[in-house]
């Protein structure tokens, strides 16, 4: 009888003891962050979305190669001595024209080792989380600044370029062997 | 004639109301399947806890299916739990919604390449209306990936599809 009624009293006393810790909580500030209105500051080294600034990218294609999950696509073509592409930010001369830059950032895994052996330091992570999309075709992000057609003739250029070259080449190389022949 | 079937041609100011009292209630409460994959779903629950508290938009998980709006693909799809995905998005109620969560979900993340047993997105199986990035994603942008999904509702409406 002794043991029962000690009992009850420890379940009603405990029951009182967990509740004052319930009702201290009353009193304390609320954790929940207002999402919308309110946003946690982000670090300064966060890693999120990719951002390349393609004025600085000398088409490399380091950042592609260092990519676990090769989620970064580049192509490039060559440049003309006629049509030069201009330079970094930093001096550096460019030598090709960055016809695809395409970053599915889908597939990115947000492990920055793209960001380190870029020479230029034009492939960044950003502190952006924001940005859901309602098409999965939109999250494949183009930074290529040229348009289509402007592609297609850089790369005729260089076509023509490379063939002009050639035909010249044949043509110093045919010079002297007639040379040859007549004498 | 259901009232949600999209049969009505024409719209008027009562389909016109009737859809935005349909939307707001519809928006303003979306029960989430209790549904977690992966890693993803540690963000989801993080969500869901006091600090994020998805429950201030409505979305309270359910533990069946059929009591819910919407699910949360949160994780790595493989390709058993495809199916069984794809019997759980089938038992949900219509108006029904989908928002795919991190890299997995979205395309098969680290795994599109060379994962033998992973399905490459979850959308070659259930269409998914929002896609949200990140390995994982804040709880912040799942946030924002339900606030563009309630834009989306807020959309919708009652009458018929037009081409």
């Amino acid at each position: 009888m002794r043991q029962y009624l000690r009992n009850t009293w420890d379940g009603i006393y405990t029951a009182f003891v967990g509740m004052k810790i319930t009702f201290k909580h009353l009193f304390t500030r609320a954790v929940t962050i207002q999402y919308p209105e309110v946003k946690v500051p982000m670090v300064d080294r966060a890693r999120n979305r990719l951002y390349v600034n393609i004025e600085d990218c000398i088409g490399c294609e380091q950042c592609s190669k260092a990519c676990p999950v090769s989620c970064i696509t580049i192509d490039t073509v060559k440049s003309t001595p006629t049509d030069p592409v201009g330079t970094t930010s930093n001096g550096k001369k460019k030598a090709l024209w960055v016809t695809q830059f395409d970053i599915d950032i889908a597939k990115c895994c947000f492990c920055q080792l793209c960001v380190f052996p870029c020479p230029t330091e034009c492939i960044k992570m950003t502190s952006v989380y924001e940005y859901s999309e309602f098409e999965r075709e939109s999250l494949i992000y183009k930074f290529a600044s040229l348009s289509e057609a402007e592609s297609a003739e850089k790369k005729a250029n260089y076509e023509k370029f490379e063939a002009e070259k050639a035909a010249a080449k044949a043509a110093a190389a045919a010079k002297p062997a007639d040379q040859n022949k007549t004498e | 004639m259901g009232l949600l079937d999209k049969e009505f041609s024409e719209g008027n100011i009562v389909i016109a109301k009737v859809d935005d009292l349909f939307n707001w209630a519809r928006l303003s409460s979306v029960w989430q399947l209790g549904f977690g994959l992966a890693c993803c779903a540690i963000e989801m629950m993080a969500t869901s806890a006091a600090h994020y508290d998805f429950d201030r938009f409505g979305v309270i998980p359910r533990n069946t299916p059929r009591q819910a709006d919407a699910i949360i693909i949160s994780g790595t799809v493989t390709l058993k739990m495809a199916t069984r995905i794809k019997r759980l998005y089938e038992q949900m109620p219509d108006p029904k919604y989908i928002i795919s969560m991190g890299s997995c979900a979205n395309s098969g993340g680290p795994y599109w390449e060379h994962g033998y047993h992973v399905l490459k997105g979850v959308d070659r199986v259930i269409p998914v209306d929002v896609y949200v990035p990140g390995c994982p994603p804040r709880p912040e942008a799942l946030f924002e990936g339900l606030l563009k999904l309630q834009e989306k509702i807020r959309n919708e409406s009652m009458r018929k599809k037009t081409v």
